[in-house]
């Protein structure tokens, strides 16, 4: 059973956390002095007022243990929550006056899609564009797991209002606690975030768009705050954010392990982390072989690299216009914007881990069929796993595929291109940003019709929460008593 | 010696059947009134009603004067802790059944060291080697490991076409290895090199390890190399085989066949290379599908004994070369050797010789019993009447042959000018009424 109450006063406090970050956004506008510090103040207040209101309305607080439908209610409804109150510092500083438009950017920016409506970011003002970021940021690592990091009585339920979140078929705990889970694989990525603003403010970026940009390639976002995203700055830097990305793709997991244990033996222990490298170079070689329109053995290799790595890891920015490279560059892009990252990054899409398990499922498969009474299990990293994960992994597939089929036949019904309908459809849906042809790297999706933007929307909304939290809302059984 | 073993199960019985016979004080405990009384009945034994891990039992069983512990109840904990309290009151020997390998693959500390257990004792693990051994040596039906696996005891079956039938023994090549024994129409003879090898003979030899293959070809026995094995029953004794296969033998391939769904899931989990199969072992429509006849060795190791027998010989007559059979009931095994299945092993005779074997130290390294001869390991004392005489020069009873020595890490297979020093760890093969006469050639004279 589904009580209001409760799913309200949790939505109550994650409003309240948007609304800060509304506030902590208009500061930026404060800094540079900008004429809409008035608007986006007034845009944060509105949220926290609503959010503290919400909350007040709650009078009886005693039993709000959360029960196991309400987790995946609170999830939902907790991201859309925040994808609406998002749309207010859009919407009342004017920049963008359609709903359409401002919905599309917040939901692009919280899920790390990073796709844009702007045809010129360069005009529109610093407090902005901070918040754009910052929606990229906080969408990363989770606006879940920050609730759940900083607000503590949310009790055992946490565990699975986390899990609805994190990306990835299997999550692992590195504290018996998932507070303190959370907590640190937050700490982890502040800390690998301020390492990347300091290394873009040393290599020649300027602090603000230092920080814009660390906050979009952490979060394996994409907002950038240059019209041509990263090609406007130099090599180094570029390279810097390609090893980010690729960090930011991987298992952070890993990351607080290796840090913690002072050892990068985890990483080469991790089947997924292996496959995820192994990915990367092949992609990058043969695309780097297959482009020669560049000068110089350097910049073709960049190029390659951090396209591919950027579309991978569901990033998104973009040094190139790839719709001039070769065919089979092309095609090798566009098959990895159906692969993703690892599980537990803040990258999107299918991720690797469950191409292992299908890969893994599919040897079974073909070995039952030779001896039909043999019993095999799917095996991940060494380890057995059970046949309902399985299950969920491969039925996670075919609705994934499904949804992306929808998408691209309503938007090539809406007058998109077949190119642009297969891309932009793969790019939302895999929280990537941008596409081919009409949404390609250097345009934007601000030309698509509103049900288009509506429908790539909520593609992004159901990429982000990998596709069960959110459908299970449409199932009668769930709202049963 | 006062022994006190807890747990009357089948185990149980048989170590106190031979240690009563060797002429323990044997105290049986068991918490189970009409095993105990059944027991009390049948062997020469004190027994007492109660759990074995109770100090108040183990005390009215007189564990303060007990020189050896033996818990083999089917509890694991129950048998470690009964070691553990028994070793406080400063018994000297404890051995302890414990089948969860859980405890027993301790990497970062010894369990046993911890709980003062002298000797773990998994009885399924024990028939898993042995099967193991079996399969590395698919021409033995016998095969034994001494001095950390560098001496290596085998007994053949000369077989009916066998070329060196009717070839008397001197005109055989034994530079590698010592005919210990032949079994000609069940009579044991401890041979010379007049003595003649017949088709149907069991031949026991001695050897280093890494010489079997110079034996096979001595005896013209044909080595044929095992690529296909398929094990029926997943239970602890089918597991652990199979485990040992993948781990030791790399390029056999293993079937596993198991009728329980579930456990035919969980092993398949824990093994990696090992085909597991659901299905009955008495099914003749899986057991053809599935190619059994194409294994080289069929070994059934299930719970029970008709399917073991029934299936072993449904695999015969598929085509299988050799089968191994796991039984409970020792009675039966003869008759279903007689019948055709080639090894029939007892988990519980193997475990109860493996404890013999361990306890019956002191001089003697390591005793097996073979039918009736035995294999026993001596040292050669400084000062004793062997040291430092060629072999030939020794008069050594008959019906007994010095089979290797171990001398500083180093197996020699001995000829009759070898030469016995002190120190010598000596290998002699006898039958039981030479013992005595043999222990008097090695110990030392000042001494007595």
């Amino acid at each position: 059973m589904i009580r209001t109450s409760v799913v309200l006063n949790y939505i109550a406090k994650i409003i309240l956390i948007i609304g800060l970050a509304i506030i902590a956004a208009s500061f930026c506008s404060l800094i540079y002095a900008e004429a809409i510090l008035g608007r986006m103040i007034l845009a944060g207040l509105i949220t926290l007022v609503i959010g503290a209101a919400i909350d007040l309305l709650i009078k009886d607080k005693n039993n709000m243990d959360i029960n196991y439908r309400e987790c995946f209610a609170v999830v939902t409804f907790g991201w859309l929550a925040a994808s609406l109150f998002g749309t207010l510092p859009y919407l009342l500083t004017g920049y963008v006056p359609s709903f359409a438009d401002a919905l599309f950017e917040t939901v692009s920016g919280f899920t790390t899609t990073g796709a844009s409506i702007f045809s010129d970011v360069e005009v529109l003002p610093k407090g902005l564009l901070f918040w754009r970021a910052l929606t990229n940021w906080l969408g990363g690592m989770g606006i879940m797991a920050l609730f759940v990091a900083i607000i503590a009585n949310v009790g055992v339920r946490a565990n699975q209002i986390f899990r609805a979140e994190v990306p990835g078929p299997v999550s692992d705990k590195i504290s018996p606690r998932i507070r303190e889970t959370a907590k640190l694989l937050w700490i982890t990525y502040l800390v690998m975030s301020g390492i990347l603003i300091i290394l873009l403010c040393l290599f020649g970026m300027d602090l603000f768009d230092s920080i814009c940009h660390t906050f979009a390639t952490m979060a394996t976002g994409g907002f950038s705050t240059k019209n041509s995203s990263l090609a406007y700055y130099n090599p180094l830097i570029q390279w810097t954010v390609i090893a980010f990305m690729f960090l930011a793709g991987a298992n952070f997991t890993l990351h607080f392990l290796a840090f913690r244990n002072r050892s990068l033996k985890g990483y080469l222990a991790n089947a997924e982390f292996k496959l995820y490298t192994f990915i990367i170079l092949i992609a990058s070689a043969i695309i780097f072989i297959g482009i020669a329109q560049y000068p110089g053995w350097e910049e073709s290799l960049r190029q390659s690299v951090f396209q591919v790595v950027s579309i991978i890891t569901t990033t998104g920015f973009a040094t190139a216009d790839y719709n001039f490279w070769s065919p089979g560059s092309q095609v090798i892009l566009l098959a990895l914007m159906l692969v993703g990252g690892c599980a537990g990054s803040t990258a999107g899409n299918i991720k690797v881990s469950r191409y292992i398990i299908l890969l893994e499922h599919a040897k079974v498969e073909i070995k039952q069929m030779i001896h039909p009474k043999s019993v095999w299990p799917v095996r991940y990293g060494g380890k057995p796993l059970n046949q309902a994960l399985v299950v969920n992994v491969l039925q996670f597939f075919f609705i994934y595929i499904m949804i992306v089929a929808v998408g691209i036949i309503i938007l090539s019904i809406f007058g998109l291109d077949l190119m642009s309908s297969i891309s932009a459809s793969l790019s939302c849906m895999g929280n990537i940003g941008p596409g081919f042809n009409l949404v390609g790297p250097v345009q934007n999706y601000g030309h698509l019709p509103d049900i288009s933007k509506y429908v790539l929307s909520v593609l992004m909304f159901i990429g982000r929460l990998e596709i069960y939290p959110v459908f299970i809302l449409f199932s009668s059984l769930f709202w049963e008593e | 010696m006062r022994s006190i073993i807890i747990g009357a199960g089948k185990m149980g019985f048989s170590i106190a059947k031979l240690l009563s016979n060797e002429n323990h004080d044997v105290v049986i405990i068991d918490n189970n009134e009409e095993r105990i009384r059944l027991v009390d009945e049948i062997l020469d034994v004190q027994v007492i009603n109660g759990t074995g891990s109770s100090w108040r039992v183990l005390e009215e069983a007189g564990v303060k004067n007990a020189d050896m512990v033996v818990a083999v109840t089917e509890v694991d904990e129950l048998n470690m802790i009964a070691c553990f309290v028994a070793k406080q009151y400063g018994v000297k020997t404890t051995i302890a059944r414990v089948r969860d390998t859980e405890y027993i693959d301790q990497p970062h500390f010894s369990l046993a060291g911890l709980l003062g257990i002298d000797l773990i004792i998994n009885p399924e693990m024990v028939t898993a080697y042995e099967i193991f051994n079996l399969i590395k040596n698919p021409e033995a039906v016998e095969v034994d490991y001494y001095s950390d696996k560098k001496v290596q005891f085998v007994e053949f079956v000369i077989k009916e076409d066998s070329p060196i039938a009717n070839t008397q023994l001197k005109h055989l090549d034994t530079s590698k290895f010592v005919i210990l024994s032949l079994v000609h129409n069940n009579q044991m003879i401890v041979p010379s090199g007049d003595d003649m090898i017949r088709s149907g003979d069991h031949v026991y030899v001695i050897t280093k390890t890494e010489d079997i293959s110079a034996v096979l070809k001595s005896l013209r026995i044909s080595a044929k190399k095992i690529e296909h094995v398929t094990i029926l029953g997943a239970g602890r004794t089918g597991y652990y085989l199979a485990r040992l296969l993948e781990n030791e033998s790399k390029h056999i391939n293993v079937k596993l066949i198991e009728k329980n769904p579930l456990r035919a899931r969980e092993v398949s989990n824990s093994l990696s290379r090992t085909l597991v199969i659901n299905g009955d072992g008495g099914d003749l429509d899986l057991l053809t599908a599935e190619n059994i006849g194409h294994s080289d060795i069929y070994v059934a190791v299930t719970d029970d004994d008709k399917l073991n027998l029934l299936s072993s010989l449904i695999a015969k007559n598929l085509g299988v070369k050799k089968t191994i059979a796991k039984v409970k009931k020792e009675e039966i095994m003869p008759l279903m050797t007689q019948i055709g299945v080639d090894v029939v092993l007892s988990p519980r005779v193997l475990a109860a010789g493996y404890i013999l074997k361990y306890i019956r130290h002191g001089d003697i390294v390591s005793v097996t019993v073979h039918e009736n001869a035995e294999m026993i390991e001596f040292k050669a004392h400084t000062g004793s009447i062997v040291v430092n005489k060629q072999l030939q020069d020794i008069r050594f009873p008959t019906g007994s042959i010095v089979g290797a020595v171990v001398r500083n890490e180093e197996v020699y297979i001995p000829s009759g000018d070898f030469r016995i020093l002190s120190e010598d760890q000596v290998m002699v093969f006898t039958l039981p009424e030479s013992i005595h006469k043999i222990e008097k050639l090695f110990s030392s004279r000042i001494k007595k």
